[in-house]
């Protein structure tokens, strides 16, 4: 859940640290679902700057996925590789 | 010898005693007030009450910093269309900034509009494409989209207005609710009657993105908040920026939109223990929503960052006492005096709306008014004096539309609407001296008990000071300890706009317990301020 500045700061942090906290509004980075081709390919991340890395949420199906190419991550896009077609994954890219 | 320090200057000697009583005359022997603004307080201990607070507070409002007898009302829309109880009063504004008046009755719709004249009737048709009908004594619960009004009666599916077809349509698509909200770009319904498997209280519905009348295909979905705990039904939905509150019997829960197609919505539970169940009471206003709850006997303002505030405590007991058929009472915001209204079933075997209590949201100050009975509450505006809101902050609506969102300014004169169970749509403005009816309600301010605890006291020389704005009758009275109101003193006002003492003069009554109060028909009345100078007796063994 977001902090609200000039709401109460016991209760706001009650709920928050206890089961609130939720990594797409307190922790910084973005949710890409995304259908992957087997080999290396770019994805669109549009974050503003070049991510550090991102965790897997979910993967529907045998595969796997891995980062490619870090080098030419940017604050666009980064590249990712699949030892599978039609993997469909959800990341956490941070 | 020296004149001791506790004798004033006409040799009266006040003792100064201790006591644990916060409404005290001060050295001079004077109780005063320098406003009436503390709203209406009982069941508060006598050490935590102010002067400015009354036992009663009746058919009043604060406005401007003072006390007021509160706005008459007056027919609206000429002749009534039909005399059947009026279920529904609602502000439709369109794309285009063209504000409807919406009557919603059992078996009719009617609309007013200043581009028509008078009310036009809307067709009702239902799922089967038959002449439709709404629940009786139903309450409705809105939401917009595009430019289409939708509706819920909680028995027939969801129901869409067309206004440039004049037609009212169930949609076959759509689910059997009882409450609907816009959140997320699509309707979303809750408390689910779904027909074949019986009524889902705690159930969630939506449909695909922008399309109403798809509730299968992807990005459609539904949640069973039951699973998580049996019996605690859904009361109402309320939209938030990108959150929206679930408020349940016994509990609050949190909607959010998640950035997936499956599932697109995370429901968890924010707050348990405080929920609602008077459903219609539920209303947004500006930081969040406020709801009133018979089993903690209290209303509530709730925000996502404050969690709970009680706001009915000074009143829950006259709140709740005798009041019926709590599914019909019915809340209200008036974002332009920053009051919300709720409205009971007061009074066994009564059948409508007899009681309204109104929430000044400044002051957090309560008063109720004991008429017009009527059956809906509608907080509506419409054109008239140039009075721009496009830079106004929140809702116009609890769950209609942010006028913010519109190009234009949109010209409007704020009023209050009511419908009564005879069909009238009712305006409620200080245009309007006493009620549509005729009826000339008293505004009244009945004084906390201003009595001493271990001596008797007499009133000596009360004065309230008034201005009236129209010719009327002020009525002062004084009682104590238990007796008959006394005293009586009528004074007629001429329309002036200074001061005016009203008074009950020389020695008045006296006890153990002592109260004043002001009855007044006349319009608009402005009650300012007020003292009375108070006598020691002697004291009690």
């Amino acid at each position: 859940m977001k902090y609200e500045a000039g709401g109460d700061l016991d209760f706001q942090l009650s709920k928050m640290l206890n089961g609130g906290l939720e990594l797409g509004e307190n922790v910084q980075g973005t949710f890409l679902e995304i259908e992957l081709d087997f080999g290396e390919q770019q994805v669109q991340h549009n974050l503003g700057y070049t991510p550090s890395g991102f965790v897997l949420v979910m993967k529907q199906g045998q595969g796997d996925v891995w980062a490619a190419k870090v080098s030419d991550w940017n604050s666009q896009s980064l590249w990712l590789e699949s030892n599978v077609k039609n993997l469909k994954v959800r990341l956490f890219v941070m | 010898m020296p004149r001791p320090d506790n004798v004033d200057s006409v040799g009266k000697l006040y003792r100064h005693v201790a006591s644990p009583v916060s409404i005290q005359p001060d050295q001079s022997g004077v109780i005063s007030s320098p406003h009436l603004l503390g709203g209406m307080v009982r069941g508060v201990p006598r050490d935590q009450l102010s002067a400015a607070s009354g036992e009663v507070v009746r058919n009043t409002r604060i406005r401007e910093g003072e006390l007021r007898r509160r706005p008459g009302t007056s027919i609206f829309g000429g002749t009534k269309p039909n005399s059947e109880p009026i279920l529904g009063l609602v502000m439709f504004v369109n794309e285009s900034g063209d504000i409807w008046l919406c009557r919603i009755t059992q078996n009719s719709f009617y609309v007013a509009n200043p581009a028509l004249e008078g009310w036009t009737s809307f067709e009702i048709i239902d799922e089967n494409d038959e002449p439709g009908s709404f629940p009786p004594n139903a309450r409705f619960s809105y939401s917009q989209f595009f430019d289409s009004l939708y509706m819920a009666d909680g028995v027939n599916r969801i129901w869409e207005i067309n206004f440039g077809h004049h037609k009212v349509r169930e949609l076959k698509e759509a689910p059997r609710a009882s409450f609907i909200m816009t959140f997320a770009e699509r309707i979303v319904a809750a408390h689910i009657d779904q027909f074949v498997g019986g009524v889902r209280p705690s159930s969630v519905h939506w449909p695909i993105n922008a399309d109403p009348r798809d509730w299968t295909g992807l990005g459609s979905g539904q949640e069973d908040l039951a699973m998580q705990d049996i019996g605690d039904a859904i009361a109402g939905l309320v939209p938030l920026e990108n959150d929206a509150l679930i408020i349940r019997r016994n509990s609050v829960w949190i909607m959010n939109r998640q950035p997936f197609e499956a599932p697109i919505f995370r429901f968890r539970q924010f707050m348990h223990g405080i929920g609602c169940d008077l459903p219609y009471s539920i209303t947004r206003v500006p930081g969040g929503v406020i709801f009133a709850d018979q089993k903690t006997r209290d209303v509530y303002f709730f925000s996502t960052s404050q969690g709970p505030q009680r706001l009915a405590s000074t009143i829950n007991e006259d709140l709740y006492r005798d009041i019926e058929k709590l599914e019909f009472a019915q809340g209200e915001y008036d974002p332009f005096e920053g009051e919300y209204h709720l409205s009971v079933v007061f009074g066994e075997d009564e059948d409508y709306l007899t009681r309204t209590w109104v929430l000044n949201l400044s002051t957090r100050s309560w008063s109720y008014d004991d008429s017009p009975e009527i059956s809906t509450l509608g907080v509506v505006s419409l054109p008239g004096a140039a009075v721009a809101i496009d830079d106004l902050v929140g809702t116009i609506d609890a769950q209609m539309v942010t006028i913010d969102e519109y190009g234009d300014p949109i010209a409007v004169t704020p009023n209050l609407f009511k419908g009564t169970e005879e069909g009238e749509v009712l305006r409620q403005s200080y245009d309007a001296d006493h009620d549509w009816d005729g009826t000339e309600f008293e505004g009244e301010f009945q004084s906390q008990n201003l009595g001493s605890l271990t001596n008797k006291r007499s009133f000596k020389d009360l004065t309230l000071r008034v201005i009236a704005p129209s010719d009327g009758d002020v009525t002062l009275q004084e009682k104590g300890d238990g007796g008959d109101w006394r005293f009586t003193k009528t004074t007629a006002l001429s329309a002036q706009s200074h001061i005016q003492n009203v008074r009950i003069p020389k020695k008045g009554q006296t006890g153990n317990d002592l109260y004043w109060r002001v009855r007044a028909t006349a319009p608009g009345l402005r009650m300012l301020s007020y003292w009375v100078r108070v006598v020691e007796k002697s004291r009690q063994r």
